[in-house]
């Protein structure tokens, strides 16, 4: 037994310390303390941190995986703690035993971590050191560790001496040839970048070609599709490294096995990363090969395979003449358009626009605008947005004019639609359509549209139409709707029809907040005013809620608090006088916000 | 009854907050000894290093 004050001695050493904050029940405070490891590190010193901490840390493995993973993470930058990167190796012992834990994400963050650290290393460190730990690891009994060992290959091996590159190869290939299809996946996943490192070092091109793209065409032919899928990103890395001769003698035969392979997630994937593909293999395969094989792809019987097709039509438009766009994808373009699946359509929706710059004005004016009309007239909305928002595109190929002749009798259509949700989906539109198309446009052909709806006989179409004449304030501005806007709302607002008088409250209301001093004193207001007499209480217990609004706006500025107590507070006190009730207690509630004095009711305690 | 079950509910769910909220405190209380006795430690080497210096 030691004394107290010795007790007490001991606990400032670092070790000791960490370790009663590492016998903590409470998974926060261990996790709190792995985070500062830092702080013990630094406390030690360089030369103590690599005697004592990292082989304390080494057998430290029996807690929570949160724990070791902020462990692994703190471990990849503990360089400059163990003395700079001459010492960098040290760090390796307790991540080789991370790399072995069987929860993933841990796993994943040593590998990364150790990546880190062995850029750092020199070549005869690599030997000495890095090359045994991968050794150990590739040939670890579980398939954790092995699955490990594959991503750790990319980083080291330019710097690593020709025989340590060598026997990185070796051990590179016997993952790839493993029993467990999940050490394969992790070794099709690495290979990618594998190639790339192994493509860097001078001098070692043709070692790409003999001994790694076996490698590739062994994984692109395993017998388990989530491996062979994983080998896609591979053939772009290697395509890339290599010239186009040797691209088509060597890979073209497993490029022409992934696309038509019988698992469609395999050929998901090729459709998914066809534009990098194509770039990477050159513009002789893309003729030969890629375009026939896209054509396949986009008939494909899988959707999600058409999808992911779909949305690479323009990325690999750009890539292969007009012509061949013309005569060959158009086609599928123009079967998509009908396809059963809705989210294909929405795909191709997005990225038809794009092929409008590729074809040019007049093809695109012939073949692309029917297709455009057709997927405007789609029933689900996200095809019909999906276009819009991307009309401007087309709008800089074919100009403003033939746009709007073509497409304004789509719009014109589906706004008289007898159904009042297609009325509502296009008016949900317009503020965009409108950014698109700019103002004049809209002056000309669509503001009428927007005043029509204001009388539509479906309160929803009539609710969204105001909701529409704010954000088309917000787009074009308040001097824009002081002049288009705002006197043919309030024309309405005398329509014998009390209906149409609400809707002019209504519009007022919503529109405020977007409006300024000026044009409400205008304007607006005595509108609202006159509105105060009418002889429908309905109308009038809503000219006191929008004037609660329009006095929120107004009293942003002096002028504008000046028009509140001159005019909008003697209204509505005369409205607390009607002899409705529900127009009394409107007016008392917008009276009381808007002086301030709103006495709400003291809370309950119970 | 249906106010009676509503307070139920209600105090149930305060005392959950109190139990959670105490929870809270206790690993406050603790992170904030052993964030005491990290300073403690570094001023220890601290003071060790500078001694050092000064003999060396």
């Amino acid at each position: 037994m030691s004394s107290p004050s010795a007790a007490q001695a001991g606990s400032l050493y670092p070790i000791h310390l960490l370790m009663d904050e590492l016998k903590s029940e409470d998974v926060v405070l261990r996790l709190s303390s792995i985070k500062r490891l830092s702080t013990i590190a630094l406390a030690l010193g360089p030369a103590r941190t690599r005697e004592e901490l990292l082989p304390f840390l080494q057998d430290q493995l029996d807690d929570e995986d949160e724990v070791l993973l902020v462990l692994a993470e703190e471990l990849g930058s503990f360089t400059e703690y163990v003395g700079g990167k001459q010492y960098a190796y040290t760090i390796l012992g307790p991540l080789e035993n991370l790399a072995a834990v069987e929860e993933t994400l841990v796993r994943d963050k040593a590998a990364e971590s150790i990546s880190n650290i062995s850029k750092d290393l020199s070549p005869q460190q690599i030997d000495e050191h890095f090359v045994p730990l991968l050794r150990r690891l590739s040939t670890g009994d579980w398939f954790t560790s092995r699955t490990s060992a594959c991503a750790l290959f990319a980083a080291a091996y330019p710097k690593a001496n020709p025989e340590a590159q060598d026997e990185m190869r070796r051990l590179f290939s016997t993952l790839v040839a493993d029993d467990t299809p999940m050490v394969r996946r992790a070794a099709a996943r690495a290979l990618g970048p594998f190639a790339k490192a192994v493509a860097q070092v001078p001098q070692q091109h043709t070692l790409l070609l003999t001994d790694l793209i076996p490698l590739y065409r062994r994984l692109a032919a395993d017998d388990q599709d989530s491996v062979r899928l994983l080998t896609i990103p591979d053939l772009i890395a290697f395509a890339s490294n290599m010239s186009h001769e040797e691209t088509k003698a060597q890979l073209l035969e497993p490029l022409r096995a992934s696309v038509s392979d019988k698992s469609w997630r395999v050929r998901y994937m090729v459709a998914n990363e066809f534009v990098g593909l194509a770039e990477s293999v050159g513009p002789e395969i893309v003729r030969e090969e890629l375009v026939n094989a896209f054509v396949g792809l986009l008939k494909d019987q899988e959707a999600e395979v058409r999808t992911a097709a779909a949305g690479q039509v323009p990325g690999f438009g750009k890539l292969v003449d007009p012509d061949v766009i013309l005569n060959k994808l158009l086609p599928c373009v123009k079967e998509l358009s009908n396809d059963s699946s809705q989210h294909v359509r929405a795909a191709l929706a997005m990225q038809i626009s794009g092929l409008a710059p590729l074809l040019g004005k007049d093809a695109t004016i012939e073949h692309l605008l029917p297709l455009f009309l057709h997927l405007l007239k789609d029933e689900f909305s996200e095809v019909r947005l999906n276009l819009i928002s991307k009309l401007e595109m087309v709008n800089n190929v074919i100009g403003i004019e033939r746009l709007s002749q073509a497409l304004l009798p789509a719009i014109m259509e589906l706004a008289e639609d007898k159904q009042w949700r297609v009325r509502q989906a296009i008016i949900e539109y317009i503020p965009l359509l409108a950014t698109q198309l700019g103002v004049k446009f809209f002056d000309d052909k669509l503001g009428a549209l927007c005043m029509s709806w204001l009388g539509d006989t479906v309160f929803s179409i009539r609710e969204a139409a105001t909701i529409n004449l704010k954000k088309l304030t917000d787009v074009f501005g308040v001097d824009w709707a002081r002049t288009t806007i705002i006197p043919k709302v309030l024309q309405m607002g005398e329509h014998p029809n009390y209906l149409y008088r609400m809707t002019t409250i209504f519009a007022i209301t919503t529109m405020a907040p977007s409006l300024n001093t000026a044009i409400i004193r205008d304007t607006v207001l005595d509108a609202s005013l006159n509105l105060v007499s009418d002889p429908i209480p309905n109308i009038r217990f809503n000219v006191a809620k929008c004037l609660e609004t329009l006095a929120a706006v107004l009293s942003n500025d002096p002028e504008g608090q000046d028009l509140v107590q001159r005019r909008i507070l003697p209204t509505l006190r005369k409205l607390q006088e009607d002899s409705d009730a529900d127009v009394r207690y409107f007016a008392t509630k917008a009276y009381e916000r808007t002086t301030g004095d709103d006495r709400s009711e003291p809370m309950q305690l119970s | 009854e249906r106010d009676r079950n509503e307070w139920e509910i209600e105090r149930a769910e305060m005392r959950a907050r109190i139990a959670m909220l105490e929870g809270q405190r206790r690993s406050a209380e603790n992170l904030k000894v052993d964030l005491l006795r990290r300073v403690k430690m570094l001023e220890h080497a601290l003071r060790q290093e500078r001694a050092h210096k000064a003999g060396g």
